[in-house]
């Protein structure tokens, strides 16, 4: 091939690095988005025998979503290998000891479990806040939308917007609230 | 099966650029040999009497020869403007299987048997320019520092009931002064509605 | 005396909602209590197509720069994406004979550096040119078809050669103005 001829090819299959904020999103229902880039897929290069995919960095795992009961009714399995050595974590407990495990376990257990499985996941940076190292930070050139809205808790209510949010009722002044 | 695997692989390719300009017939000579009096060449004998002549017409561009031969089998030998040379054997061949077989070999160009991998072949695979991950990304993407406001919403989100109202207030411009002299609370928690 | 206040904020509500100008979607769900909003359309049929116009000016002026064309082209029941000087093999019997020059009908896309036209879902041949001269016609390596069903003594296999043509593209050109249409057009299948 030529020099140019390689350049080409450089520059159409470079490997770029996309950004994911993590915060009140359900993984297992952003792995299939996350597994879409790692696999390259959003590529319209995109061939089975090619290694197209690219990196996805993902921060604020800490701040993951789950749906109802999901924290204290989903388990992961574990065996140590000796007898006697299954143990069933719920998730909340998983994530206390690594907040990144349950985002890299939903799109692990998303993947097919074939040999390429391995190498792709090589490529899937978590990070449980946003103190992404400055070497990583450098090389990402774009970010992936989240999927659920992000809501806003009462306390992110600045007192302004408060006083000026319409009111059609109000307590009576000595009315007790719990407090 | 496996015997694809063992058939030589390539890609579509003509000789000479044939088809470029105008269409030049790839077979440039054919060897017809065959036996005057045996029974497998009867076909042959038959093609050579009754067609023979036509097709030489229909092809100016191909030399036909005759080579009687005697106690061998009957065979042509097709020999390509790129050198290649196929012999086929025509035993027992009747003089319509002759025909077909001859005009087949007149249609091919002299390019070897083989499996093709793709079924086009281009000199420029690309006008517009080939694909980049760059290509089609929003070019203020440069500049944006990492993580983005902008990209850190959903790509869609449903409007809430209270935004829906939010705006519809709004709209009517009520100001809450007049309606609630009496019944201003200055409460934290608000009531919403 | 909240109840009377918040009657007086339904009231108001209602009654401004049916002279606003709103900008709602028609697919919300009418109850029989709310009213009918009525919709300002915008009459910018001009607008629009002057900026049709001014896209298909400077198409027509790309055109007749001369440059390489590619299209995509269907033929035989598959498409291919096709430039000036290239090959095509068509698998199958296919009667166009060796030196025949065609022309290809059905252009479902044609481009150039700087536009590209789309077909919904062909391209107007009169618009559109794409010739072609057959080169090769060969019989395709030997194929074998192979069928076993365990058990049950039946073993069946058949070698196949299929016929191969070789396609040289000449040309792809656009030969008038995109926005060129006949006085009589004609309706129905075209017999290509």
């Amino acid at each position: 091939m030529s020099q140019f001829g390689r350049v080409k090819q450089w520059n159409t299959f470079a490997r770029c690095w996309h950004l994911f904020d993590a915060t009140w999103q359900n993984p297992l229902q952003c792995s299939p988005l996350i597994e879409k880039y790692l696999k390259g897929l959003h590529k319209p290069i995109y061939h089975p025998f090619v290694d197209c995919g690219d990196h996805v960095v993902i921060m604020n795992s800490k701040q993951i979503a789950f749906p109802g009961e999901e924290w204290r009714r989903r388990v992961y399995f574990h065996h140590t290998g000796y007898s006697g050595g299954a143990s069933w974590t719920p998730a909340w407990e998983l994530h206390e000891k690594d907040p990144t495990m349950i985002f890299r376990k939903a799109v692990y257990h998303y993947m097919k479990g074939n040999l390429f499985r391995r190498v792709v996941m090589e490529r899937l940076h978590i990070y449980p806040d946003s103190n992404v190292p400055e070497e990583i930070m450098e090389n990402i050139t774009n970010q992936i939308q989240p999927l659920r809205p992000i809501p806003k808790t009462l306390d992110s209510y600045s007192n302004e917007e408060i006083e000026k949010y319409p009111k059609i009722i109000d307590y009576p002044q000595d009315y007790l609230l719990s407090k | 099966m496996s015997s694809s695997r063992f058939t030589p692989k390539g890609f579509p390719s003509v000789p000479l650029q044939n088809g470029i300009g105008r269409y030049i017939c790839q077979l440039k000579r054919v060897t017809l040999r065959f036996c005057k009096s045996s029974g497998s060449s009867r076909g042959v004998r038959d093609f050579i009497e009754t067609e023979l002549i036509s097709f030489a017409q229909d092809h100016p561009g191909t030399v036909v020869y005759l080579k009687p031969r005697r106690h061998k089998s009957p065979s042509f030998v097709a020999e390509y403007l790129n050198g290649e040379r196929e012999v086929i054997s025509c035993h027992n061949f009747s003089s319509h299987e002759m025909i077909k077989w001859l005009n087949l070999y007149a249609t091919r160009s002299g390019i070897p048997l083989k499996r093709y991998l793709k079924m086009w072949h281009t000199e420029c695979p690309s006008i517009q320019g080939v694909w980049s991950p760059f290509t089609n990304m929003d070019p203020a993407l440069n500049i944006t520092q990492f993580p983005s406001k902008k990209l850190s919403n959903p790509v869609w989100e449903e409007k809430s009931a209270t935004e829906e109202l939010l705006e519809k207030v709004k709209q009517q411009k009520i100001s809450s002064d007049d309606e609630n002299d009496d019944d201003n609370t200055h409460s934290n928690r608000a009531a919403q509605v | 005396m909240l109840c009377n206040n918040l009657i007086k904020f339904i009231n108001k509500t209602f009654q401004n909602v049916s002279t606003s100008r709103m900008i709602t979607s028609s697919l919300n769900v009418r109850s029989i209590s709310t009213p009918v909003t009525q919709e300002y359309v915008v009459d910018d049929t001009i607008a629009l197509k002057k900026y049709s116009d001014d896209i298909i000016k400077t198409v027509n002026k790309a055109v007749k720069r001369n440059n390489r064309l590619f299209a995509v082209v269907h033929i035989c029941g598959k498409q291919f994406k096709v430039t000036d000087n290239d090959l095509v093999l068509i698998d199958g019997y296919w009667p166009p004979n060796v030196g025949d020059r065609i022309k290809l009908q059905k252009v479902l896309l044609v481009g150039g550096m700087d536009f590209t036209l789309i077909g919904r879902p062909v391209l107007n041949p009169d618009t559109v040119n794409i010739t072609a001269t057959v080169v090769d016609k060969d019989l395709s390596h030997t194929r074998t078809n192979f069928k076993r069903i365990k058990r049950k003594q039946y073993m069946r296999i058949n070698f196949i050669r299929k016929e191969i043509t070789t396609l040289r593209i000449n040309s792809v050109n656009i030969t008038q103005d995109i926005d060129v249409k006949k006085d009589v057009q004609e309706i129905g299948r075209r017999i290509m």
